[in-house]
């Protein structure tokens, strides 16, 4: 099975070209979900459902096909990538994929946090946003 | 963790679905996610199917399913459309665009109610064929079998697939060689349906079953009260034991708890009441009494094939895997065993394959025309909704130019079509309440034999699902006309002969000749069953069922101990009888039908040398009084019918029907005074009658020999009379004359047990009833289809004569006639149905193939049907042009000119 992540980096872990990361930028919010969750460990697609889930405490239902679209999407862009790391046997359901966050990924994400930050930020600044 | 049995299939059916769906996806997406997206929305049904909760499931059902649609849409636009934008700001439809896409929607359908109306009709038509014919459909193939772990019962047969019997019943020694061998069978065991007759207080005759003291507690079903049989209570000398059903013990009993212990008279014999089964309770059908089977020496060593071996797989062992070991089991059970000689193996089938299988082929056919005339109807709405959006361009290309993304707008046309299929939908399952009324009125008992079909909480969310899947479907098309709309044109012309029109028109032709084809493909095959049954009821069948009723007597063994007693109580009934004023001829008979396996023995012929095994001579027996013939209308060729002197003291002699003298004597003449049977037995043909076709229309009458009642005395008969003409005429006359004929019988024996009154005609009807159901359904649907087809074509061509009016103005303006533009607009409107047409007979020609079992002196090319049809579905298309183009011929040309 090939598993190397579609688009490969010339650059080396570690300097990922600017540009490149902002490219991807804004994030759609169920990509930004998808990379929070495959940010802890690796996780097969229903489990990146479930956890989400869990994450925002059952506001965020993300949709199977629109899940699997976006991951889909991300896989073209080299986000993530799927994971040739199993669980043990006898939990592990053949027909699965597990999927791991990218160092592009974790950039992308980072940079989308970033972005968000400076949004929370400018919004403190305009008095927008209520003293805990 | 196991599942519910229902949950289970509705499971599967789901993600079966759901799969054919995701493989509408993009060639990309689907190689990459495909496969895994089914399995987890499998994951995402689990909990709710898991536990049975139908509710749950069918909200999970629909939410993925229009999720599913929604991304099977987008990436498509993804991957076809470059310049189109993805809407950032939400993952996908969110849930209150599509509301307000419904509002919008609703305001839509509301200002344009006739569009509105039709659609509605056509998709109401459809979904509701659907389901009613899904829940039909449901209740044989997936309803629950009412005993413990279904799946695991099966049958064992003795398989004689040579001569036609792939299910044939055996004897005990082999039943004991085949269970002590089975491995995958954890139980095997042996019954017999029957009769019995309680006979304290009024006499009742009710259908009952002798099993094997293991057979019930095999089912897993326990009794209400009292117990099951135990371990060799089903051997000879134990205490005469029965246990009771429910509807007989409410019946006869009064539900009287006390009844377990007491003991009751069956068939003269006085038994132990032990158990009450459970309501819904009737192994192996209809049955109301439970005997042990009683296992005399005699029987345990007798070779006769008299006994159903019922048994259950092991845990995780399959249907195929226990045929595979029978396979084996068989090859020493056939080694040296003269008596199945011809046989050549056991069959495994499901005990579901048994009880519903005859019905299958034809729901499934009949199915595949239901979703036909849907597709038909969705085709027809496809092209309406086209027209409309052809309509709304300017309107649309506004809201392109006032910043709606392509994707909102698309999303705007699905949500009306999608709305348009719910409002279908629902009148839809209105119509299946009333069609599902029907096909069970008309429908053959196989239809009921496992569940009621209904439409409960599964049928109606597959009709929900159907309503959302072809609301999707039929927006599709106006959805991608969206992505090729070039802004500055729309807005500048209405729409006419744009490159957008032109396409337009040629997606409306393409759907009306696909319409016509699928149409036409229903059609011939409705022609070819309906040809079918015309033939099977002109056939000959050598008997008279006009103005005969039927009705059986059983003579008790102990009150009617011998040949003498029960010879003398016919003659007396029969003489009773004739001496009524209504009544023109009356007799006696085994019985005037023959079961599907009737009771038949191999014998030899005198002075002719003894057969090999596969061309034994089997021949049906029955015993008849005389006037028999007469009664029946069954003429004779030659010789004489069997009279009065016929008895013990006389020659054994047989009356044999047509197909018997010529197989084994050349001519009827022949036959005459020979003799056949056994050296100990002889019997001599006496006559020849015409053949009867008496175990079922289709097939011609196997040899059959009538023997004279007064020497072959039997207890159990079928009484036949034939009404005086004048009182033939309705089944209300016959049936007023029914009292006089019980009150008769009574007069000679009040303690008999009377069995039902029929008319033979009725019985006839009966034995047709599934062919007459398949028949009726698909000629229905077949008329749907043409209708539908129908609409389509107007619509085409009265939309391109709206279209093309400026043009006809200038051709009239420059000298046309009206014949002219007549015909004209008629070439126009034939060329999609003359191209279905030629489709449509290719299809047939493969289609019709599956039809074959059904057919009865048919061919699946026959020529009459292949000609007929197509004239039939051309002057329809005909007259479906025919309107438009008269209307274009009255146009003024001044007027048309000015039209734009």
């Amino acid at each position: 099975m090939e598993l190397a992540p579609r688009r490969s980096w010339p650059f080396g872990v570690g300097t990922m070209n600017p540009e490149v990361v902002r490219s991807f930028l804004p994030l759609r919010p169920v990509q930004l979900h998808i990379l929070i969750s495959l940010g802890e460990h690796e996780r097969h697609g229903y489990g990146i459902i479930r956890d989400t889930a869990e994450r925002s405490g059952g506001q965020v239902r993300l949709e199977m096909g629109t899940l699997y679209r976006a991951l889909h999407r991300m896989l073209e862009g080299g986000l993530v990538e799927e994971s040739d790391q199993r669980p043990a046997p006898e939990v592990d359901d053949q027909r699965r994929r597990y999927y791991r966050i990218t160092e592009l990924g974790r950039q992308v994400a980072q940079g989308e946090i970033a972005r968000m930050e400076a949004l929370v930020k400018a919004a403190h600044g305009a008095g927008l946003v209520r003293p805990v | 963790m196991k599942l519910s049995g229902v949950g289970r299939r509705m499971l599967q059916v789901g993600t079966l679905v759901y799969g054919l769906v995701a493989r509408l996806l993009p060639h990309g997406m689907r190689g990459s996610v495909g496969r895994e997206l089914v399995q987890a929305f499998e994951d995402q049904c689990r909990p709710a199917a898991d536990g049975g909760r139908l509710w749950a499931l069918t909200l999970v059902w629909a939410r993925g399913f229009l999720n599913l649609w929604w991304t099977v849409l987008a990436e498509w636009w993804h991957v076809t459309a470059g310049h189109w934008q993805e809407p950032r700001t939400r993952g996908g439809a969110g849930m209150e665009t599509i509301v307000q896409d419904m509002k919008f929607g609703l305001r839509k359908l509301y200002s344009d109610r006739g569009t509105t109306l039709l659609v509605t009709l056509m998709l109401a038509l459809g979904i509701g064929a659907n389901t009613a014919i899904f829940s039909a459909l449901r209740g044989s193939l997936f309803a629950e079998l009412p005993y413990h772990d279904a799946d695991e019962l099966v049958m064992v047969w003795l398989n004689n697939e040579r001569q036609g019997i792939r299910t044939d019943i055996t004897s005990y020694p082999n039943f004991e060689l085949t269970r002590d061998r089975a491995t995958t069978l954890q139980d095997l065991g042996v019954y017999r349906p029957s009769f019995s007759t309680l006979s304290e207080g009024e006499a009742e005759r009710v259908r009952s079953a002798s099993v094997g003291a293991n057979v019930l507690s095999m089912l897993g079903v326990d009794p209400v009260r009292g117990r099951l049989f135990e371990t060799r209570e089903d051997l000879e000398g134990q205490e005469a034991t029965v246990i009771l059903g429910d509807r007989l013990w409410r019946r006869r009993y009064a539900g009287d708890p006390d009844v377990v212990g007491s003991r009751i008279m069956v068939g003269g014999e006085p038994r132990t009441v032990v158990g009450v089964m459970p309501p819904g309770f009737d192994f192996p059908g209809d049955a109301e009494l439970w005997l042990p089977m009683s296992l005399t020496e005699n029987r345990r060593l007798s070779n006769g094939f008299w006994l159903y071996q019922i048994g259950r797989l092991r845990p995780g062992a399959s249907v195929d895997a226990a045929q595979a070991e029978m396979n084996s089991v068989a090859e020493i059970l056939l080694e040296d065993n003269p008596r199945l000689e011809g046989y050549h193996n056991l069959y495994v089938q499901s005990l579901r394959d048994h009880l519903v299988g005859d019905a299958r082929t034809p729901l499934i056919l009949i199915s595949v025309a239901a979703a036909l005339v849907l597709l038909i109807a969705c085709s027809n709405v496809a092209h309406l909704l086209l027209a409309r959006s052809a309509g709304r361009e300017r309107e649309l290309a506004l809201r392109l130019a006032l910043g709606a993304t392509r994707g909102r707008i698309a999303r705007l046309l699905q949500a009306e079509s999608v709305l348009l299929a719910l409002v279908g939908g629902a009148f839809g399952a209105a119509l299946a309440f009333f069609g599902l009324r029907v096909l069970l009125a008309l429908g053959p008992d196989e239809l009921t034999r496992l569940s009621t079909p209904a439409l409960d909480v599964s049928v109606l969310g597959f009709c929900l699902l159907l309503s959302l899947a072809v609301g999707q479907l039929v927006g599709l098309l106006p959805a991608l006309q969206i992505s090729g709309t070039h802004l500055s044109d729309a807005l500048k012309d209405g729409g006419h002969g744009t490159a957008g029109a032109r396409r337009r028109h040629w997606w409306r032709r393409g759907l009306v000749s696909a319409e016509v084809a699928l149409a036409l493909v229903l059609l011939i095959s409705a022609g070819l069953l309906l040809r079918s049954f015309d033939r099977l009821l002109s056939v000959d069948r050598g008997f008279q069922t006009a103005g005969v009723l039927t009705m059986d007597i059983f003579l008790p063994g102990d009150a009617y101990p011998d040949a003498d007693r029960r010879v003398g109580f016919y003659r007396d009934l029969v003489g009773r009888l004739s001496a009524l004023p209504e009544i023109d001829m009356v007799a006696a008979t085994s019985g005037v039908l023959l079961p599907e396996l009737a009771n038949s023995g191999s014998v030899a012929i005198e002075g002719q040398p003894e057969r090999p095994a596969d061309e034994r001579i089997e021949v049906t027996f029955d015993v008849v009084t005389p006037g028999y013939f007469e009664t029946v209308g069954t003429p004779l060729l030659v010789g004489r019918d069997v009279r009065p002197g016929d008895d013990s003291e006389a020659t054994a002699v047989a009356v044999i029907n047509e197909a018997m003298a010529r197989r084994y004597w050349g001519s009827l003449e022949n036959a005459l005074d020979r003799r056949f049977g056994s050296p100990q037995n002889w019997l001599t043909v006496v006559g020849v009658v015409v053949d009867a076709r008496r175990t079922s229309l289709e097939q011609s009458a196997r040899p059959s020999a009538y023997l004279p009642h007064a020497q072959q005395a039997r207890g159990s008969m079928t009484l036949v009379v034939r009404a005086q003409p004048d009182l033939a005429a309705s089944s209300a006359t016959l049936e007023a004359f029914v009292p006089a004929i019980r009150r008769t019988v009574r007069e000679i024996d009040s303690s008999l047990a009377l069995g039902e009154v029929s008319t033979l005609e009725a019985e006839l009807f009966d034995r047709v009833a599934t062919r007459r159901f398949n028949t009726v359904l698909l000629a229905t649907f077949a008329g749907l289809a043409l209708v539908l087809s129908l609409i389509g074509i107007y619509g085409v061509v009265a939309q391109w004569v709206g279209e093309r009016t400026p043009e006809i103005g200038v051709r009239m303006a420059l000298g046309a006639g009206r014949g002219e533009v007549v015909r004209w607009v008629l070439k126009q409107g034939l060329l999609a149905p003359v191209l279905g047409l030629v489709v449509g007979l290719g299809l047939s020609f493969v289609a019709t193939r599956a039809l074959r079992s059904l057919l009865f002196e048919v061919g699946t090319l026959d020529p009459i049907t292949y000609l007929l049809v197509p004239v039939l579905v051309l002057l329809v298309a005909t007259a479906g042009s025919l309107w438009p183009a008269l209307r274009a011929c009255w146009i003024q040309p001044v007027r048309a000119l000015r039209h734009d």
